[in-house]
């Protein structure tokens, strides 16, 4: 259910990108308004704070050059720039060709360790890994979900996918989160107790 | 097993102020912009490069899948089931509005008020403060509703929302005092004129500096207005005497409360009773005693005023009846000091003084024996009830200065407008929050589906709030308590313990209004 302080913050946008789309001079309080926000979701991408300052002056000349054609819809304009945002942090690590970095937030880890089930007191190393290897798109939702707290709408807004196939997604990204760090945990006890055989074994070949 | 990306958890995020060092001018915007060439492709390219990229992760994905995960199950779009998007809806909406605790206060249109609450906060009304809704000015007596809410459960009972969205992100307050001031006309609502402000200093126990927020009716969103500064905040001086209301205001009694504060009542000059009861000053006329009347100043002897018939009889034995005949040139009456009557008598160069006594015929020393009596029966109705006045004042300020005493800090905020003002820090979620993943279940073993989860923590002024679609979220660092309403009206309550199980299903302890907010309050 949409708020009215969406709405309101979407027809003060309006106004403004409707002047800015005449003079470019009038871009100005979204920059100031969007740049800490759109910074953050970047730098969470990034390793070093000079790069991620640089990416999101990339994201706002993209958006700055593009606002011509920028068309007023019901998405808000901040998710637009999201949007430029997840494309220049992927044109970065491409160009760049080194393994992307994710700098996630203590609270998004438990949020999820939670939704999952999975103990938070333990290490966070398992879910770490595993969130590792989930491919871009269904990462792209858990980012967007748990450590950016988006609404289903939002995300839809930024991933152009669908409300219902986001919550469907997002369903089976956690039901699969949970058995692959069940399996990740029956493995290391599995490699714990395989260790734990050798050492008794080396101690009874000793002591005999 | 191919790694995407790298997942780092131990790096802290930079503040805003940080981050506008590394931001870019506006200009230097603009002034690169100018040097790259125009957008020509659109968001299609864009689409069909991510639709490529999507395609390969996907051919990944499906390869992962077999490979490591076993039985894996088919996506079937038509079978989703439709989970209920988070929803926050910001109304004012009290549980139960008579446990608001509003005061009022009257104020004098053209005049300025200085009016101080039961907790010991003051709230300054300049004159002209008001005009009616429609902006045509306002003249009279103005009716000033007054409520503030400083821990959880005062804010719980209060109703107002306490959530707050930020560029996309979600968060919950932590409140140093939250107040709610409206003004009435005969049951019409008044705002604030153009260019009047009514300061209040709010009574907290927090010295930080928080941020000021207006709940705009309008939209239903808090309204971010400004941040304190250092001299906002100052040590609370409650005891100060001119803290007490200006003469000239009245406090209007609350019925529930069933106080008075009576303005002025003690101080009202009374009229002094006579110093004897008439059986002391009068007498019944004896017609065998000799007795006179005598010309005398009413207003010198009030006693003796209104009274028709008023003669004297001799009192004093040792009195010559020589002394009583012939004529004398003046004659004098005076009261002495037992509480009866001297008449004097002159003439040339002789006088001649003696003692008397008022006397009445019968039925008018009836009818003043029957009047000092009724008005002496009264007299001792109203000094009870100005001592039962006293000692409620005394009770309602004894009440003050326990209420003073229990505030360090008193924090002072100017409005421009009536309605609920808050100071707050946004907070985004508890900290080591951790899901209740939990049913809750009645003692019959039905289940229950809350509509609005409230969970509080110890010594952290925030009430959180979630709705059925959220998950409901406890802090590992602090005790918890969690509460809904049930639909008969009563709570039910979940303990940190009964939360800390993790047991897959709860069932709460249930308490009716008093005692659930009380065990709440031992819990904050």
């Amino acid at each position: 259910m949409e708020t009215n302080a969406r709405s309101i913050a979407q027809s003060c946008d309006a106004d403004l990108i409707i002047k800015a789309q005449a003079d470019i001079k009038h871009f100005e309080p979204l920059y100031d308004r969007y740049f800490n926000v759109v910074f953050r979701f970047v730098h969470q991408r990034m390793e070093s704070s000079d790069d991620a300052a640089d990416v999101t002056s990339d994201v706002f000349l993209k958006a700055m050059s593009g606002i011509v054609t920028y068309k007023i819809t019901a998405c808000p304009f901040v998710s637009w720039l999201f949007v430029i945002a997840r494309n220049e942090v992927a044109g970065f690590y491409r160009r760049k060709k080194t393994e992307q970095r994710y700098y996630a937030s203590q609270e998004g880890m438990e949020r999820i360790a939670g939704d999952i089930d999975y103990e938070v007191s333990q290490s966070y190393f398992p879910l770490k890994r595993i969130l590792e290897l989930l491919p871009a798109k269904d990462f792209e939702l858990i980012d967007l979900k748990y450590f950016n707290s988006k609404s289903i709408r939002e995300m839809s807004e930024i991933t152009g996918m669908n409300e219902n196939r986001i919550r469907v997604k997002l369903h089976r990204i956690r039901e699969r989160l949970g058995k692959m760090i069940m399996a990740r945990s029956g493995e290391l006890s599995s490699l714990m107790r395989v260790l734990a055989v050798i050492i008794v074994c080396n101690l009874i070949i000793s002591i005999s | 097993m191919k790694r995407y990306r790298r997942i780092e958890t131990e790096r802290a995020s930079l503040s805003d102020s940080e981050i506008a060092q590394l931001k870019p001018s506006f200009s230097t915007m603009t002034g690169r912009m100018k040097q790259m060439p125009a957008i020509t492709a659109g968001p299609p390219v864009r689409y069909i490069v991510t639709a490529v990229v999507g395609a390969a992760v996907v051919a990944v994905l499906v390869v992962f899948y077999y490979l490591f995960i076993a039985g894996g199950s088919h996506i079937n779009d038509d079978a989703t089931p439709q989970l209920a998007e988070d929803i926050t809806e910001r109304r004012i909406s009290p549980p139960d509005p008579a446990r608001i605790d509003y005061e009022y206060f009257r104020v004098t249109s053209g005049e300025r008020a200085v009016l101080t609450t039961k907790k010991g906060s003051r709230i300054m009304v300049p004159p002209g403060a008001f005009t009616w809704a429609d902006g045509t000015p306002f003249t009279g007596s103005a009716d000033l509703r007054f409520a503030e809410f400083h821990d959880v459960v005062e804010i719980f009972l209060s109703g107002v929302p306490m959530t707050y969205d930020s560029a996309g992100v979600n968060y919950t307050f932590q409140s140093a005092g939250m107040f709610d001031i409206m003004a009435f006309s005969s049951g019409n609502s008044l705002i604030l004129a153009d260019g009047k402000e009514i300061t209040i200093d709010i009574v907290s126990n927090d010295p930080d500096l928080y941020n000021l927020y207006y709940f705009d009716t309008v939209v239903n969103h808090w309204q971010y207005l400004s941040t304190e500064q250092p001299g906002d905040v100052v040590p609370y001086s409650g005891r100060d005497d001119t803290r007490r209301p200006e003469s000239g205001q009245r406090r209007i009694s609350s019925e529930a409360a069933g106080e008075l504060l009576a303005e002025g009542g003690l101080s009202q000059k009374q009229e002094p009773l006579p110093e004897a009861s008439p059986e002391k000053r009068f007498k019944r006329r004896d017609s065998r005693n000799f007795a006179f009347r005598i010309d005398f100043d009413e207003k010198s002897f009030p006693e003796l005023s209104g009274i028709s018939d008023l003669m004297f009889e001799i009192t004093d034995d040792s009195v010559e009846k020589k002394y009583l005949r012939g004529t004398w040139d003046s004659i004098a009456l005076d009261r002495d000091a037992e509480q009866g009557y001297r008449i004097s008598l002159f003439r040339l160069r002789s006088s001649y003084t003696f003692n008397a006594q008022p006397v009445l015929n019968a039925a008018e020393y009836d009818a003043v024996v029957e009047s000092y009596r009724n008005a002496a029966a009264q007299r001792e109705q109203e000094m009870a009830e100005r001592r039962s006045n006293a000692v409620a004042q005394r009770a309602v300020a004894q009440r003050m200065d326990a209420n003073m005493r229990n505030w360090a800090y008193s924090r002072s905020i100017s409005v421009v407008n009536l309605g609920t003002w808050n100071l707050d820090i946004p907070i985004p979620m508890p900290e080591n929050a951790t899901v209740i993943a939990a049913v809750f279940k009645d003692a019959k073993g039905k289940a229950i589906y809350p509509q609005s989860v409230f969970v509080a923590q110890k010594d952290v002024n925030i009430l959180w709030n979630y709705n059925p679609s959220q998950r409901v979220l406890y802090s590992q660092s602090r005790q918890n308590i969690m509460w809904f309403l049930m639909t008969d009206g009563n709570y039910a309550i979940i303990t940190d313990t009964m939360i800390r199980s993790r047991e897959k299903t709860l069932v709460p302890d249930i308490f009716d209004a008093d005692q659930a907010l009380a065990e709440i309050r031992k819990y904050i």
